[in-house]
């Protein structure tokens, strides 16, 4: 019960930081958006073509409106000693991870439905019809980024280029839950023409469950002193 | 020149044949000069502080020790 | 091990190593029939890839034995490895093309070998890069073993996921199939090859472990000075 209470304290306080000024949700959000304006403005031509691009474009969006937020959600920590607050505190530090991750994902989550919503519009595509697909995908992809980020995030605030840092570690080890995603997506955009959906989930799913296990795992060494 | 003739006439592929294991010396050499580089500076900062120490042992009761 | 196995030996052993693989590689293996002399640089483009992941996979036997027992020469072990296992891994991606263009015609292929080699390369750079921009020493083993943990599960699910890509999105075999239908000479060179670069990649990580060794006796001689200084 006590982990409970630790997780929702700290994901409430990211929470009630955010409402504040909203500002890390919000650049989020318009950097999302600008990714995928940017490909539907320069492609607009060839419709075929972009549809087929789409999944690439929202997920690469999603990729670096997460890394944006995971910066920001770390930086705050750091600019008022959080991050030394929280390694003297005694909690278990998973579970401040499972705080923060959740923190994470659900900025990202945010961010992402918007991005979903003007991507349908502009590309004038419905996510409707594979909608309780696209949210299996979309949530398991964004778990494994979302708490690679927040692992990587806590690493990188030790160091002297912490953006720069988050994003090396993050894209060479994210990049099979993108290309993953990327791949359902684009198979459930199309109606599942090779009819094993449940697989590609599975795939994308099983890969984050991975990762985030291992963060989990891993964020008390991370925290120590 | 005898080994100019000889030169144009070895095919091109060879050119990437020879780039190819250049560059694998190439970066050995480089990685290897600056390992010794790296020996060197810490090798004198070692003397630097084994010299203050013996320093510091024979000024033992007063005074800083000039550091 | 440092004592059993002297350093100028192992030196002789390398250089041994290495004058017999050129041999074999120039005078023993027999020529392509396709790609001619250009295919010889597979005798080095393979070593070193399969040294590149031996790198890794010490770097993350280092780092779990770190986090459990907090050692410090696993710590310098798994920071050695990494500046070795890139070199070589760098080796691996220029002569990938280098032999490739010639060859087949192509710079670069995303075929399972290359794309392994790639995203192993950028996890080195990665692990590298956490290394010199840490500030806080005293995380710093901490860190680089929990991402020496993170990138081997990492490099696990590349090795799995790019064969099942490959199985979806299939590419004419070009680069991948060297060891279908190889000639037995070429076989050995090959095996001899690896070897060699093996004993050259610990001999080289033992070079830079003799570094570590030196910055942790400097480290040690300055706290014992500036504890002396301060009794003062």
């Amino acid at each position: 019960m006590n982990s409970l209470k630790i997780i929702w304290s700290i994901l409430l306080k990211d929470l009630r930081v955010e409402w504040r000024n909203r500002e890390t949700l919000a650049s989020m959000c318009v950097f999302g958006l600008l990714i995928v304006f940017l490909f539907n403005f320069a492609f607009e031509s060839a419709r075929e073509e972009t549809l087929r691009l789409l999944p690439a474009v929202l997920w690469v969006a999603i990729a670096f409106a997460g890394v944006l937020g995971f910066n920001r959600s770390f930086s705050s920590e750091r600019e008022n000693d959080c991050l030394e607050g929280m390694t003297l505190a005694p909690v278990d530090p998973s579970m401040i991870f499972v705080g923060k991750m959740l923190a994470n994902l659900l900025f990202l989550g945010i961010a992402e439905v918007v991005m979903a919503f003007f991507a349908a519009l502009w590309f004038n595509f419905s996510f409707l019809p594979a909608l309780g697909q696209l949210l299996l995908i979309a949530f398991f992809g964004t778990l494994g980024y979302a708490a690679l980020g927040t692992i990587f995030g806590a690493i990188a605030a030790n160091t002297r280029m912490r953006e720069v840092m988050l994003t090396v570690l993050q894209f060479p080890i994210a990049f099979w839950i993108l290309i993953f995603s990327i791949d359902a997506t684009s198979n459930a955009m199309r109606g599942n023409p090779e009819g094993n959906w449940l697989a590609g989930v599975g795939r994308v799913g099983g890969i984050s469950v991975v990762f985030t296990v291992a963060s989990f795992l891993l964020f008390e060494y991370v925290l120590e002193e | 020149m005898l080994w100019r003739s000889n030169f144009r006439r070895i095919s091109v592929v060879n050119k990437y044949l020879f780039l190819a294991y250049s560059f694998v010396w190439l970066i050995f050499m480089l990685y290897i000069w600056n390992l010794s580089r790296r020996q060197t500076r810490l090798q004198n900062e070692l003397d630097e502080v084994k010299s203050k120490v013996s320093e510091s042992a024979s000024t033992t009761t007063s005074g800083p020790s000039g550091s | 091990m440092n004592k059993k196995f002297p350093i100028w030996l192992h030196f002789v052993l390398t250089l041994a190593g290495l004058v017999i693989t050129l041999y074999m590689i120039f005078l023993y293996a027999p020529e392509e029939m396709t790609m001619g002399e250009v295919q010889r640089i597979f005798y080095v483009h393979v070593p070193a890839a399969w040294v590149s992941l031996l790198g890794f996979i010490i770097i993350f036997i280092a780092s779990i034995v770190y986090l459990m027992k907090r050692s410090q020469h696993a710590d310098e072990l798994a920071h050695a490895t990494a500046e070795v296992g890139f070199i070589f891994c760098t080796c691996v991606l220029v002569t990938g093309p280098l032999w490739a263009k010639p060859a087949w015609g192509i710079w670069w292929t995303w075929s399972p070998r290359l794309t392994l080699t790639f995203l192993l390369w950028l996890l080195y750079v990665a692990y590298l890069m956490l290394r010199s921009y840490l500030v806080n020493p005293g995380r710093a083993a901490n860190l680089c073993a929990v991402v020496g943990v993170i990138g081997f599960a990492d490099v696990i699910i590349d090795y799995m996921a790019i064969r099942w890509w490959r199985t979806q999105h299939p590419q004419p075999v070009i680069m991948g199939g060297a060891n279908s239908g190889l000639d037995p000479r070429m076989l050995a060179t090959l095996l001899v090859g690896v070897g060699a670069f093996t004993i050259l990649f610990f001999l080289l990580v033992r070079v830079r472990l003799s570094l570590a060794e030196m910055r942790r006796e400097l480290s040690e001689i300055r706290h014992a000075l500036a504890f002396k200084l301060s009794e003062d």
